[in-house]
């Protein structure tokens, strides 16, 4: 919000806001994927506002550019056919369902009201930090953001910095996966070793669970 | 600096590249004759005695003492604390896995499943698991889990033409990945209360709200921020009882125990579950270990004593009702996670340190034992004649009165009947307990000591009090030297920690927690 001002934030609030409201809602399985980008779009622009903008290239890179996408090559393939049109729900888990979410609201509401006296009560203004060099400030106030944090060069430098024993990690585990992969999808098993109750690829039975493995 | 750093890290290190190392002799030594040699034989020593290095040197660097490390330590934080807690665990961690690989190198030819990717799969989690046990951060932590848990996942699904293999990989994976994202979103609400994501941060956020005169702003901002807080702990709390598999979070266990090849269960329920304990002490006690969330009246301990308790009994419950002995194993693992669940309640009381010792030797002897026991179970059977259910061990005394032997000290020592360790683990969990005067709970658990010594029991009726059936399908023994030098490595561990416990106790109650 730093230069965009408080214009941006309520545009791109309500695009999520709507997308995300008409995801759940609409009963066509595309026009879901098309609110789903609104919400995505919507998201990536509030990045901006808070001065990320390498997350919000990526917010719509990965999410836009292939989640989105890949959802519709389902729903595409799949067909209008394969999802049901009939609802089954009762009266009473609608109430049920209904009730808990007008619940969740009033306290998220209680919430932003009392956070919005806070705001009118003080002037945040006076409250930046005022701390000893070091001392961690209690209760805490968020930072506003800084602009030069969230560019790849901001980004960059938290990575290979203060974060890099949490940056060596996450290529560890980027190696977990790639050898996890190959060893389940990796077959490397002639006819003459298969297991007796081994099974090809093809769908199983669910009688076939039933074999004893040790 | 970088030098400190890398004396740190040098037992994650070691795993890490050891299991980069064996990968790369792996795919490089295609000269080799695979119809003739098992590429098991050769990996499982390597990966055996890259993991006793690791453990080696986690326990060189817990005799140096940590204060001796100051700079790397410093170099490390707030990411990974290397204190005598965490080198504890890493030692507890390697020997678990040094066990598992070991078991897998017996078990996976004899089974078919001979593909070299197990070991690789088994280092890397873990060293995942030691980053887990060793996280002082809410980024690290994730990751360390994570790492841990794909590494198990895919371990599960090695026997990839089962479909019940499939199915128990599965239902782990899915679940597993739900409680993941609970663990995630807490972590993030945790962050959004208190503005860190380090341990000792939150803490000193969490310790700092009663002020004598509070402003305006400053009850303002506490009040906004705790339910934030609760909300977080609560989920970070399921997400890290799911790992433990404490109830009610337990459904994907006996499954998934039964389905995944045996060095898998093996690890998952020895190294697994005390990664995610080492995490559980870590959060609990640096994280919310202040007056407030701590004390019975306000805190956690009421939460997590409702778990142990549940954990304790439905565990043993429907332990007993089981015909395979392997769930009969899967459902003793449960209810050994109630009985530390127990310590970890005693920690946030007036013995804290007692019951920090108490737990860190239950879960060293409970790992050693269940490895054991699993390890037993795989030398009992042979491909086409496993050891499933209570009926296939009748007579295995007789027939084989060695692997029975093994078999019963590894359930002895489970069951908690000296002179094995389990005994003493048990005894000084209790006396943590009952010091910190949780006298109910103590209580509790002992009834439920009880109730399992009848299920440990029947194995040992089965094997030597009974015959087969005639024409009933009877388990034979397999052949591997890897299992039997695991095997025997692990009973004299349980002997000599039974009749000789007070130095490793006395190494587990100095291994504190360092803020």
């Amino acid at each position: 919000m730093s230069y965009l001002g408080p214009a941006s934030f309520y545009i791109c609030s309500l695009l999520a806001v709507s997308g995300a409201l008409g995801t759940v809602l609409s009963r066509n399985a595309i026009r879901s994927a098309m609110c789903l980008l609104a919400t995505i779009v919507g998201i990536a622009g509030l990045y901006v506002a808070l001065s990320a903008q390498l997350l919000a290239a990526v917010q719509l890179i990965v999410y836009a550019g292939a989640v989105v996408v890949l959802f519709v090559f389902v729903i595409m393939m799949i067909g209008p056919s394969g999802s049901p049109t009939r609802d089954n729900r009762t009266f009473k888990t609608r109430a049920a369902g209904a009730g808990l979410f007008a619940a969740a609201t009033l306290v998220a509401l209680g919430l932003v009201w009392k956070a919005a006296a806070l705001l009118n009560l003080f002037d945040m203004s006076t409250l930046a930090k005022k701390t000893l060099k070091g001392a961690p400030s209690f209760p805490h106030v968020f930072d506003p953001p800084r602009p030069d944090l969230g560019s790849v060069e901001g980004l960059g430098r938290a990575l290979f910095g203060e974060g890099m024993v949490a940056f060596e990690l996450s290529g560890l585990l980027l190696l977990v996966a790639i050898v996890g992969v190959m060893a389940i999808a990796r077959t490397r098993q002639p006819a003459s070793t298969k297991e007796p109750g081994a099974l090809p690829l093809a769908p199983t039975d669910a009688s076939s669970t039933e074999e004893p493995t040790s | 600096m970088s030098a400190n750093l890398l004396l740190g890290l040098s037992p994650i290190l070691i795993v890490s590249l050891g299991a980069l190392l064996l990968m790369m002799a792996e795919a490089l030594s295609k000269l080799r004759n695979e119809a003739r040699e098992s590429p098991s034989s050769s990996l499982a020593m390597g990966s055996a005695v890259v993991l006793a290095s690791g453990g080696v040197a986690s326990l060189a660097l817990w005799l140096q003492g940590p204060d001796n490390l100051m700079e790397a330590r410093a170099a490390l934080a707030p990411w990974l604390l290397i204190d005598r807690f965490s080198l504890f665990f890493f030692v507890i961690l390697t020997l678990g896995a040094f066990l598992t690989v070991l078991l897998a190198g017996g078990y996976l030819p004899e089974h078919k499943l001979d593909r070299g990717e197990f070991y690789p799969l088994v280092l890397l989690s873990t060293a995942g698991a030691m980053a887990l046990a060793a996280a002082g951060d809410l980024l690290t932590m994730f990751i360390g889990l994570e790492v841990m848990s794909l590494g198990v996942y895919a371990m599960v699904a090695f026997r990839r033409g089962s479909p019940r293999s499939v199915e128990a990989a599965m239902k782990y994976f899915l679940l597993g990945s739900f409680a993941a994202a609970l663990l995630l979103y807490g972590g993030a609400l945790l962050y959004g209360a208190t503005g860190k994501t380090d341990f000792s941060s939150i803490s000193f956020q969490l310790a700092h709200t009663g002020y004598a005169n509070p402003t305006n702003l400053q009850q303002l901002a506490w009040e906004n921020s705790t339910p934030l807080m609760v909300i977080g702990l609560i989920l970070v709390v399921i997400g890290l009882a799911f790992k433990i598999s404490a109830v009610p979070f337990h459904m994907w266990t006996p499954d998934a125990y039964e389905g995944a090849p045996t060095p898998a269960t093996t690890f998952m329920a020895g190294a697994v579950k005390a990664g995610a304990f080492a995490m559980m002490i870590r959060v609990l006690m640096m994280a919310f270990g202040d007056v407030r969330s701590a004390s019975w009246g306000s805190g956690w301990p009421p939460v997590l004593a409702a778990l142990a308790v549940a954990t304790m009994t439905v565990g043993n419950l429907i332990a007993g009702r089981q015909e395979s002995v392997k769930r009969m194993l899967a459902y003793s693992s449960i209810t050994h996670a109630g009985y530390m669940l127990v310590g970890v309640v005693a920690m946030a009381g007036t013995a804290r340190a007692e019951a920090n010792g108490a737990v860190l030797f239950y879960t060293l002897i409970y790992t050693i034992s269940t490895v054991g026991a699993f390890g037993a179970l795989i030398l009992c059977g042979s491909r086409g004649a496993e050891a499933v259910s209570y009926e296939d061990l009748a007579g295995l005394g007789k027939r084989n009165p060695a692997v029975a032997l093994a078999l019963s000290l590894f359930i002895f020592s489970l069951a908690g009947i000296p002179p094995t360790a389990g005994f003493f683990a048990k005894l000084y969990l209790f006396k943590a307990a009952v010091s910190g005067d949780y006298i109910v709970l103590t209580v509790i658990a002992l009834i439920n000591t009880v109730i399992g010594a009848y299920y440990y029991l029947r194995v040992l009726v089965f094997m030597y009090f009974r015959e087969p059936l005639p024409g009933a399908p009877i388990a034979k023994p397999m052949k591997s030297g890897h299992v039997a030098i695991a095997l025997v490595f692990a009973a004299l561990l349980v002997l000599a920690l039974g009749i000789l416990p007070s130095k490793t106790l006395q190494a587990a109650l100095s291994s504190t927690i360092s803020g």
